[in-house]
C-alpha cells in the first residue's frame, strides 16, 4: 500500500511526461485490479495522445492554460463566444471524462491539473518567458514572478469574472491557484496584491 | 468615467482607442486653429487636406498590420519599409523597362514582399536568430536589391490619367478615399484572423510564452514564421498603396517608415512583449502619424520636424507600455 501510494505521489510529481508514461505502466503493471488505473489511464490518453498522430507528443492540459490566459486577453469586440470556448477548454481538460468517476474521477483530475500548472510554471523559467521589448530586454526575477502572478490571477479569478464561469471552472481554477501558492512563497501575496490593483481599479 | 468606460460600445472598440479617437479629433482641431496662425493663408479645413492625410496613412497602416502580428509573437521587423521601397522599385521597373503587364507586377510587389518576410522568418523560427539582427541585415539586403535592380535610378509609376494606370483607383476614386475603404477592410480580416482562428491563436500565445506552446505540441517554428511572411505580404500591399498615393519611388530610402509603422502599432496597445495586439489600435495609430506629418507640412514646417516627432511619439509610447506592463504586474 505505501509503495502504491509512493508510486502515485512519483506520478503526479514528474513532469516528462516520457517518464510519467513509464510511472504509469509500472503502476498498471503493479496494480492492475486498482480502480484508479483506467482513470489515469483515460487522463493520459486525453492529455498526451495525438488523435490524428499517435506518435506527436502533445500536452492538451499545458496547451489549455496557455490557450485560456489569451481567451482572458480577447477584446471586447471579439469575447462573443468565449464562453463556449472556456467551457469546451474544460471539457478539453478532461471535466466530461472523469465525471462517471464521481468524487474520486474529480480528486484525481485535481491532481492531474495541478501537475499541469506545475509544468506550465516550469516553462516560465525559460528564456522566452522572460524576454520584453522585442526580446531584447530580459525581465529580471521579480517581474517574471509578477507576470505569471497576473497570469495565475487571470486564470483563476479574471477569467471566470469576465465571462460568468466560476462553476464551470471551480476546480480548474482551486488546482491552479493551489499549486501556484505551493510552488511559490509568496505566491499569496503576489495574489492578493493583483487582486488588490484590480479592485483599486473597479472602485476608482 | 467609470459609466463611460463600462458603455457597450466603448467595451467593444476599448478604452485606450476610443482614447486615441479623441487623440485625432483634438490634433484636427488644434491643426485647423493653429495652421492659419503659423502659415498664413493656409488653412487645414479642406477636404484635401484629409485626403493627402489618408494617402500617408494607407502604406503606414498597411505596414503597421503586418508588423503587428510580428511584434504579436513577441519579434520585431525593422525591415517593413526598405521591403516595401524594394517591392515597389523592382516591380515597377519591370512595369516600365520591360513591359510587364500591370497586374502581374502588382503581384510581383507582394511576391517580393513575401519572400523577404519568407527570409526574416526562417531565421527567427528555424535559425533562432535575434529578430531585430535579422531584420536589420534584410532592411540592408533590401536596400541593396533595390538599388542593384534600378541600376541607382527612381523609379516612376504610370501618372492618373495614363494608360495602365487604374492601380490609382485603388487609393482614390474621384473623391472618394478608397484606400481608407481597403484598409479597414483588410484591418478586419487581420483582427479576425488574429482573435479568431487557430493560427491567430497560436500567434498570439506564442508571443507570450513560446516554450509552453512547444511542449504543448504546436509547432512554434511555423506559426512564428507565418506571421513574418504576413508582415511580408502586407509590406508588398503597402507598396502598392504607396504607388498609387506618390507614384515616384527612390531607391535606398524606406527606412524612416519602420519606426512611424511600429509608433502606430505600439500607440494602438500592441505590447512589445508579445501576447497583445490589437489591429484597431494600429490603423487608428497609422491615422495619428498621418495626420501629424499632414499638420506639420500643413503649419509651414519641414518634413524633419516629423522625424523628431515621430522619434518622441516612438520614445513615449514604448516607455508607456512599459510602464503600463509593469502597473498591471
Amino acid at each position: 500500500m505505501e509503495e502504491e501510494e509512493a508510486l502515485r505521489e512519483t506520478y503526479f510529481a514528474e513532469l516528462d511526461p516520457g517518464r510519467r508514461k513509464e510511472l504509469l505502466e509500472r503502476f498498471s503493471r503493479d496494480h492492475p485490479q486498482d480502480a484508479e488505473v483506467p482513470l489515469f489511464q483515460t487522463l493520459w490518453s486525453l492529455r498526451h495522445v495525438d488523435p490524428k498522430n499517435a506518435e506527436h507528443p502533445v500536452d492538451t492540459f499545458l496547451w489549455q492554460i496557455v490557450n485560456l490566459i489569451s481567451l482572458y486577453r480577447v477584446p471586447g469586440f471579439f469575447s462573443g463566444g468565449t464562453e463556449k470556448e472556456i467551457r469546451a477548454a474544460m471539457d478539453a481538460l478532461g471535466f466530461s471524462a472523469v465525471a462517471k468517476y464521481g468524487d474520486k474521477g474529480r480528486e484525481i483530475l485535481y491532481l492531474e491539473l495541478r501537475n499541469a500548472a506545475r509544468r506550465y510554471f516550469s516553462t516560465c523559467e525559460s528564456k522566452s518567458y522572460g524576454k520584453k521589448l522585442m526580446g531584447i530586454v530580459t525581465m529580471n526575477e521579480s517581474e517574471r514572478r509578477d507576470k505569471l502572478a497576473r497570469e495565475v490571477w487571470q486564470l483563476t479569478e479574471g477569467l471566470s469574472r469576465r465571462f460568468e464561469t466560476d462553476e464551470d471552472m471551480a476546480l480548474f481554477r482551486k488546482a491552479v491557484r493551489d499549486e501556484f501558492i505551493v510552488q511559490y512563497p509568496d505566491g499569496e501575496e503576489r495574489l492578493e496584491r493583483q487582486e488588490k490593483r484590480r479592485t483599486k481599479k473597479r472602485i476608482a | 468615467m467609470n459609466k463611460f468606460k463600462n458603455l457597450p460600445v466603448v467595451r467593444a472598440i476599448g478604452f485606450n482607442r476610443v482614447v486615441l479617437i479623441g487623440v485625432i479629433l483634438l490634433m484636427y482641431l488644434v491643426f485647423a486653429l493653429l495652421t492659419p496662425v503659423l502659415h498664413s493663408g493656409a488653412t487645414f479645413l479642406k477636404y484635401d487636406r484629409i485626403l493627402s492625410a489618408l494617402n500617408y496613412a494607407y502604406f503606414i497602416g498597411f505596414l503597421g498590420l503586418g508588423v503587428t502580428f510580428v511584434i504579436a509573437t513577441g519579434g520585431i521587423d525593422f525591415s517593413i519599409g526598405p521591403v516595401m521601397f524594394t517591392a515597389a522599385l523592382v516591380s515597377g521597373y519591370c512595369l516600365t523597362q520591360y513591359h510587364v503587364p500591370l497586374w502581374l507586377c502588382l503581384i510581383l510587389s507582394i511576391v517580393i514582399g513575401v519572400l523577404f518576410g519568407i527570409i526574416n522568418g526562417y531565421f527567427v523560427a528555424y535559425r533562432f536568430l535575434p529578430s531585430f539582427i535579422t531584420s536589420l541585415a534584410c532592411m540592408q539586403i533590401a536596400k541593396g536589391v533595390g538599388s542593384v535592380f534600378t541600376k541607382t535610378q527612381s523609379v516612376t509609376w504610370p501618372t492618373e490619367g495614363n494608360e495602365n494606370a487604374w492601380f490609382h483607383y485603388l487609393v482614390r476614386w474621384g473623391d472618394v478615399p478608397v484606400g481608407f475603404i481597403l484598409l479597414c477592410l483588410v484591418a478586419a480580416i487581420c483582427a479576425v484572423v488574429l482573435n479568431k482562428t487557430k493560427a491567430g491563436r497560436y500567434i498570439l500565445c506564442i508571443g507570450s510564452n513560446k516554450e509552453a506552446v512547444r511542449l504543448s505540441g504546436v509547432n512554434t517554428k511555423k506559426w512564428e514564421m507565418l506571421a513574418y511572411i504576413i508582415c511580408g505580404l502586407l509590406a508588398g500591399v503597402a507598396a502598392i498603396f504607396y504607388v498609387g498615393a506618390y507614384t515616384t519611388v527612390q531607391p535606398g530610402l524606406g527606412d524612416t517608415f519602420n519606426n512611424e509603422a511600429i509608433a502606430a502599432c505600439v500607440m494602438g496597445g500592441t505590447s512589445m512583449a508579445g501576447g497583445l495586439a490589437s489591429m484597431l489600435g494600429t490603423v487608428i495609430g497609422a491615422l495619428i502619424i498621418a495626420l501629424m506629418q499632414e499638420g506639420i507640412l500643413a503649419m509651414g514646417f519641414t518634413i524633419s520636424y516629423q522625424y523628431v516627432i515621430t522619434g518622441i511619439i516612438v520614445l513615449i509610447a514604448v516607455t508607456a507600455d512599459t510602464l503600463s506592463r509593469k502597473r498591471k504586474n
